[in-house]
């Protein structure tokens, strides 16, 4: 859904840079974020309508701010689609309550059809 | 009657008046005229065997001898007549005489004091004419007394009991020897006792032979007692010596009785001399006769019809046969405690031997019964296990709050999947299994190894279990499999990066072939990276037991289809079909079965560079569905084909081209369908061709 804001964040510069120009280009507002810290603050101020998260962050634990973001009425709404290198992510994603995963590294469509999908789960119906 | 008298008979009386001294009794008529009382009584006295004489007390001579005295004695009667009592009793024996003297002496002081016709006897040796001693028993009273009372003849018969005498003698003699044979019997036998008793203890070999050899010496009072077992089959070697007390510490040859001994054991049989002095060659005899010694004797010491040594004994004294015999059957009681001895201490040796491993090995063992009570544990078990034997015994096969039990998963295991009692259950060994010890927060791992102990009846009677601690082992594997993990996560960051921008330049360059062509090469080759990178991953887990599967009902024929479109896409080279006959679902983890088929493909169409055709099929049996793949390749050769499934196993084939790999696909395909609970094998013929099958269950119990 283009006009969507969607959050990345990953300890990465270069998988930041290289998804938001690839949401961009689909025509998301996409702001990025290098570490955990201040996430709630940053959600706070740009109220995204998904958030693309990294498990594995170092000096920050991906699954703890899942799990907090999902406790916060404020943010429990918004779908987070967690991104890893790990190979059984979908088994973690799941225990935590995220709404979906991609493992690194993954093709363009397939990073597309899971916001995609994300999104219109999300979407409110009247 | 005074006429008769005054004719006295020669040879027969002495003078006297006979008729005052035997009054005819009033019963008796006078037979005849001429018979007077003398000639009576000499009749009757003459006829007797015995030897009757009268003689005064005070004078000594005889009044009357009977003509016994010269059967008996040799003598005329009118020879001592003459003579009287004093030369009779020169011919007494002196030993005798001094007896009789005193006995006669006593009687006649005793009759002083109280007369009567006492009968005393006397029995001694006298000479006779020739010289010749014979004994006589004569028995004496008083004949007559004179008017005061006093004994005035003494009438003695004498009986000739020298045959009596000797066979009295002789008697003694055979019941002395009896007796001392009795004896000798009794001292043997008590001896034989002893020496059994000793040999029946379990004592230590050396002490107990000594012990023996000093019975024998003391008990047999032998002078020297020796014990030798054979070195080799010829050497002595002397195992045990005893002495008495007169050779204490004396220098005891050795020579004789070893060449002696040689010359035994050649025949086997036991050997005595009682004449040593005599039966020994010149170097010895001194010795020999220093010594005082009488006698040799050498018994073979045999048991189980082997000869393994030699008793020899040296005596004083003579060895009777009785003794011979005793010593013989000793032998044989030596013989086998030795045997029974040496057996028992070898045994303990290799006990001790035994021992010695058990308490020194690094691995912890544990012996358990039937009913899993624990019959020993070495110190490395203690050590591992963190419990002395006793808590051992107490705690193992129970969770407590103490020890908790728990798989290499972390979940708790089950009593009843205790390696042991698994071993006994199936009577099969448990190998390699891996379980923890969670002690006061801390987890000590162990692999054990149970392995039954089978009676003949094929019935467990024991589990013996050794184990090992692989804690440091597991801390390192987790140490690698976290560096792996890093590493793999730090590898794909920037392979992610790279593999969207190259697909962003493909959207951007859609129109341009050249640039289209590198790009496409760069993603293929991005794409192997990763595979190559998952691949470490994976192999990673597989190796520490976390390869996780998630089981969702597919169709399978839908699925096939699905990856045989995929490969139809990327390969050129090779045409791939596909033939399905499963209408059922299956229960499997979609990801990794593909993963390996996509495999199973790859490697189909890398060693089929001629060929061009691909077959995969994809059916039911039983409660599996079976899928293969098969190429018209080069095969794999007998030997590889063993080793196909083993992990970074490259194939011995010059076909490496650009897709070498790590070696690990197959061994991950492997595992992936070992987790699902199938299996997974190959034919091949070199030169025509593999087919790889593999089947996974239905619905997964």
């Amino acid at each position: 859904m283009s006009g969507s804001k969607i959050l990345v964040c990953d300890d990465d510069p270069g998988i930041i840079e290289v998804i938001k120009i690839i949401l961009e280009e689909n025509k998301y507002n996409v702001q990025t974020l290098q570490t955990g810290k201040g996430i709630q603050k940053q959600i706070g101020n740009f109220k995204p309508d998904l958030i693309f998260l990294d498990l594995w962050m170092p000096g920050i634990d991906g699954k703890e701010i899942t799990k907090v973001l999902k406790r916060d009425p404020e943010t429990k709404k918004i779908p987070i689609i967690i991104i890893s290198a790990l190979n059984d992510t979908q088994n973690i994603s799941e225990d935590i309550g995220a709404d979906g995963f991609i493992s690194k590294p993954f093709a363009i469509p397939d990073l597309l059809a899971v916001v995609e999908k994300s999104l219109h789960k999300n979407k409110p119906s009247f | 009657m005074k006429d008769r008298l005054e004719n006295p008979i020669p040879n027969s009386y002495g003078n006297s008046d006979f008729s005052t001294i035997f009054p005819l009794s009033n019963s008796i008529s006078p037979p005849h005229p001429n018979s007077s009382p003398k000639s009576l009584f000499s009749k009757i006295v003459d006829l007797s065997p015995n030897l009757v004489a009268v003689y005064n007390v005070q004078t000594g001579k005889y009044i009357f001898i009977n003509h016994a005295l010269k059967p008996i004695l040799g003598y005329e009667p009118s020879d001592w007549l003459e003579k009287g009592i004093d030369y009779v009793l020169k011919k007494v024996h002196p030993d005798d005489l001094k007896r009789i003297s005193k006995e006669n002496q006593e009687a006649i002081e005793y009759d002083k004091e109280n007369p009567s016709d006492r009968i005393v006897e006397f029995e001694y040796r006298i000479k006779n004419s020739e010289g010749e001693y014979k004994w006589l028993k004569t028995y004496g009273t008083v004949f007559d007394r004179n008017e005061s009372g006093n004994i005035k003849h003494v009438i003695n018969i004498s009986i000739d009991i020298t045959s009596i005498k000797a066979t009295e003698e002789k008697l003694l003699k055979l019941t002395s020897e009896l007796e001392k044979k009795v004896e000798e019997r009794t001292r043997d036998a008590s001896v034989r006792l002893e020496i059994k008793e000793v040999l029946s203890k379990n004592g230590e070999l050396k002490e107990t032979l000594d012990q023996c050899v000093q019975i024998l010496v003391r008990g047999l009072q032998m002078a020297i007692v020796r014990i030798w077992t054979f070195d080799n089959k010829t050497d002595l070697n002397l195992l045990a010596f005893a002495t008495n007390d007169e050779l204490k510490n004396k220098r005891i040859s050795p020579y004789w009785s070893n060449l002696k001994s040689k010359e035994i054991i050649r025949n086997k049989k036991s050997y005595l001399t009682n004449n040593l002095e005599n039966d020994i060659d010149t170097k010895e005899k001194l010795w020999i006769k220093k010594h005082h010694l009488k006698s040799f004797a050498a018994y073979p010491l045999i048991i189980d019809n082997k000869q393994i040594g030699l008793l020899t004994v040296f005596s004083k004294n003579e060895i009777s046969s009785q003794t011979h015999e005793s010593l013989y059957s000793i032998a044989y009681s030596v013989a086998y405690g030795i045997s029974r001895l040496q057996t028992q201490e070898n045994l303990k040796s290799s006990e001790q031997k035994y021992h010695t491993i058990f308490s020194t090995l690094t691995e912890g063992v544990v012996l358990q019964d039937a009913k899993g009570n624990i019959l020993a544990a070495n110190e490395s078990a203690e050590k591992i296990l963190k419990m002395n034997t006793s808590k051992l015994k107490r705690l193992l096969g129970k969770n407590t709050s103490e020890n908790i039990f728990i798989n290499e998963d972390g979940t708790k295991l089950d009593p009843l999947n205790f390696p042991y009692i698994l071993a006994m259950k199936t009577k099969q060994p448990q190998l390699n299994k891996i379980m923890g010890i969670v002690q006061n927060n801390k987890t000590t791992w162990i692999s054990t190894n149970s392995i039954p102990l089978l009676d003949d009846k094929n019935v467990p009677y024991a589990v013996a279990s050794s184990f090992q601690d692989i804690t440091e082992q597991k801390k390192l594997e987790k140490q690698k499999d976290e560096f792996i993990s890093i590493a793999s996560h730090e590898l794909k960051t920037p392979l992610t990066t790279i593999k969207s921008f190259n697909e962003i330049l493909k959207m951007k360059f859609g129109n341009e072939e050249k640039a289209q062509y590198y790009l496409s090469k760069m993603h293929s080759e991005i794409d192997r990276l990763t595979g190559l990178v998952n691949e470490l991953l994976d192999v990673s887990k597989i190796q520490s037991g976390g390869l996780t599967l998630n089981k969702e009902l597919i169709d399978v024929e839908q699925f096939v289809k699905e990856v045989a479109q995929d490969f139809k896409t990327t390969t050129s080279t090779h045409k791939i079909f596909s033939k399905c006959d499963v209408k059922e679902k299956a229960l499997i983890d979609r990801h990794r079965v593909y993963q390996v088929l996509i495999n199973l493909i790859s490697n189909a169409i890398k060693y089929s560079p001629k060929a061009n055709k691909i077959i995969i099929t994809a059916n039911t049996k039983d409660n599996y569905v079976i899928f293969s793949v098969k190429d018209f390749g080069i095969g794999i050769t007998k030997r590889d084909k063993k080793k196909v499934f083993d992990p970074f196993f490259q194939a011995t084939t010059t076909i490496r081209q650009s897709h070498s790999g790590l070696g690990l696909g197959l061994h991950i395909a492997k595992e992936i369908v070992t987790r699902h609970g199938g299996t997974i094998s190959v034919y091949s013929r070199k030169g025509i061709g593999s087919t790889f099958r593999f089947s996974l269950p239905l619905n997964s119990s």
